[in-house]
Order: structure tokens, then sequence, then C-alpha cells
């Protein structure tokens, strides 16, 4: 066997892409029932929209990784890796592993879905079933989030290897063939740039055909009482 | 290879679990149950004798100024009020009133039943129940809400008669 070491698997755009889709996705989720947090849930949407559209973009432009036919495995490849799980001699992967790969097809094909469908059900493009629609997808892509979490815990219990550090660093255990050579910084600081300046500049536009929302607070709402009706 | 350690387990679980609850708090938590707007007590001497004093941000300002503006064709009632009051009551209903699209009623209702945040909150309420004589009509919030009166339409204080 050749020698294993700490080498990069993952670059800066996909790990950025990463949180920047997890924090988007916990904070949509939490802002979902609440009318007067509605542009922040729209905000994210648009966001999740926007990463997921620069991941299809980086599934084929990234690094090796990072690639979508790097991690297009068969249900045969899915069904043996488990297997070697549960007889706890798991198979190792420099990148995805195949189950987790079928998650992370998911949670993309689910997050393009919820927020398509959250799009048009904003702007009124449906009826009901629209609505519910959208949540049902946000609640599968959420049961997915809970599976691919369980699975990397599991995982990295069972390769010794901290994988939720591995998304933090790029770093995993491997031959320096299967490492990548560039980390792609640009790209990653210019994707949170453009983020951070939607987050910034966004929300005027997004929430720009509505009336401001009233000011609670400065009084004088106490007018005199008892007037009948005629 | 190697076993689990139980304890392991138990932290995997927590990891998992520990933030999926967290989320799902959260967005319980960010379900606005009571419908603010500070109380106006003209407002609800005039609106709260016959039915109800709805609360201002179940409607577009639209809206309500569609309802203030045909007073004396109140749901088939004269509800006409004395310019004064009416002038402070459209002021305070408009001031307060839903700024989202989704309290928006289509411009040939003033009905806050039909809302798509209406439609939205009460989708899980069975069709019998609408039906109940305790009920009689979507518009008696107090029927099911027991806190209503208050502006309180927290889930907790949801009684469904049977």
């Amino acid at each position: 066997m050749t020698k294993k070491s700490r080498i990069l698997v993952w670059d800066v755009p996909t790990r950025a892409f990463h949180w920047l889709l997890a924090l988007s996705f916990t904070g949509a989720f939490v802002t979902a029932e609440s009318e007067r947090y509605r542009d922040v849930h729209v905000l994210l949407g648009y966001t999740l929209l926007g990463l997921l559209a620069f991941r299809l973009v980086w599934g084929f432009a990234g690094t090796r990784h990072a690639r979508f036919a790097s991690f297009a495995y068969g249900p045969r490849s899915v069904l043996t890796y488990v297997k070697s799980l549960l007889a706890r001699s798991p198979q190792h992967y420099p990148g995805h592993n195949p189950a987790g790969s079928w998650a992370i097809h998911g949670l993309l094909a689910l997050g393009v879905l919820a927020a398509a469908s959250g799009y048009a059900t904003y702007n009124d493009m449906g009826g009901h079933w629209l609505e519910e629609a959208h949540e049902g997808l946000a609640n599968a892509m959420l049961g997915l989030v809970v599976v691919h979490v369980a699975g990397v815990l599991v995982s990295s219990i069972l390769h010794r290897e901290n994988l939720v550090r591995s998304m933090l660093d790029g770093l995993k255990s491997g031959s320096e063939a299967e490492g990548i050579g560039r980390r792609h910084r640009l790209v990653g600081a210019a994707l949170v740039a453009a983020v951070a300046a939607f987050w910034i500049a966004g929300p005027q536009r997004v929430t720009a055909a509505w009336s401001p929302p009233a000011q609670p607070g400065a009084a004088n709402e106490q007018g005199a009482a008892g007037q009948r009706h005629d | 290879m190697h076993n689990i350690p139980r304890r392991r387990t138990f932290a995997i679980a927590a990891w998992a679990i520990g933030p999926l609850a967290a989320i799902l708090v959260a967005h319980q938590a960010m379900a606005e149950s009571r419908i603010a707007a500070p109380p106006n007590a003209r407002w609800s001497a005039e609106c709260g004798t016959c039915h109800v004093a709805y609360p201002a941000p179940l409607l577009s300002a639209q809206g309500w100024h569609r309802i203030m503006s045909q007073l004396d064709r109140h749901f088939g009632t004269d509800a006409s009020l004395e310019p004064a009051a009416a002038a402070e009551i459209g002021a305070y209903l408009e001031r307060y009133s839903g700024s989202s699209r989704r309290t928006a009623a289509s411009p040939d209702s003033m009905r806050i039943t039909e809302t798509a945040w209406f439609v939205h909150e009460h989708g899980e309420v069975p069709s019998a129940a609408w039906r109940s004589p305790a009920v009689k009509s979507a518009a008696n919030c107090a029927a099911c809400h027991t806190g209503a009166e208050k502006g309180d339409f927290r889930e907790r204080g949801i009684r469904i008669p049977r």
C-alpha cells in the first residue's frame, strides 16, 4: 500500500459553498413560518439558488473531487460501501464515498427544487399545492441533511478521521497522487464576496415591491373610547 | 476493524439530533403566534362589539382601506362610524396593516379568510370543524383561538370544537 498522508482534496470554493449552503438552508428553514422575517427567508432562498448554480458549474469546472464525474457512483458501489461500513472495515475514498455522494446529489437536487418552488410560490405562480410542495421539499432536504450529518459522524469514527475538519481545512488522508494541486482561493473568495454583497445590497431589491413594514412602538394610539356605531 | 463504543454512539446521536432539534425549535418559535400590534381603544370598542376586533396585521393597508370606505355595507350590516372614529381607526389599521404580500386580499375581496396567509395557516383544520355549529363561520376566530380577544393566536391556545 502507498504511504498515506494528509493531502488536499477539497478546494476553497467547494468548502465555501458547503458552509454557505448549510448556513443559508438553516436560516431559511428557521424563518420559514415567520411573516416578519419573510424577506430574510426569501433572501436566503435566492442565496441558495445562486450557490447551487455556482456548484453546478463547479461540478464541471472545479478540481478533481469537486467534479460530478468523480462521484457518480451506481447503486452497487453504494451497497458495497454500506456493507463495508457495517462490517466495520470501511472502504476508503479520498473524495466523496458512494453513500455520501448520493446524499450530495440528493441535497443539490432538493435544494434546486425547494428554492425554485419557493420562488414560484412567492411570486404567486402556483396554487396552494405549490406551497405544500415547497414545504415538503424543504422537509425532505432537512431529513437528508440529518442523514448526511449522521453519515459524516459515523464515517468519521469508522475511518478514524475527522471529516468535519476536512470540510474546513480541505485535508484528508490519502496518497499524494489522490490529492488536488490548486486551492482556487480566488474563486472561493469571489463566491464569499458575492454572497456577502447580496446579503448587504439584496434586501432593498428583493423587498422593493413591498410597502415598508409598520414600525410599532411610537405610541399615540390611545384614542377616546366609547363612541357607538350609528 | 473496531466497534463504535457506546459513548461514541451517544455522541453521534447528540451531534446529529441536537442541531436538528435546535432548528425545529427555532422554526416553531419564529412562527408568529402573537399578532403584534399595540391595541387601540377605539378600535377594540367599535370593531370588537359585534365580532373579534381583527388585528391590523392580518390584512393589507389596501384591504383595510376598502373595508373602511364601505362601512355602511359591512358584510350585510350597516356599521357606519362617525367621521372622527372612522378616521382614527382607519389610520390605526393602515399603520399596523400587514406589509407582506401574503396578507393582501385579492382586489375584489376584503376578507382576511381569503388571504394566502390565512389559507396556509388553516390548511390542517379538518373541513368538518368549519361546519361545526360552534364555529359557524371562519370569521369566528374565538371559536377555536381561545385567546383571540386578547390578540393571542398561539398554537397552545387552540381548541377546535367537535
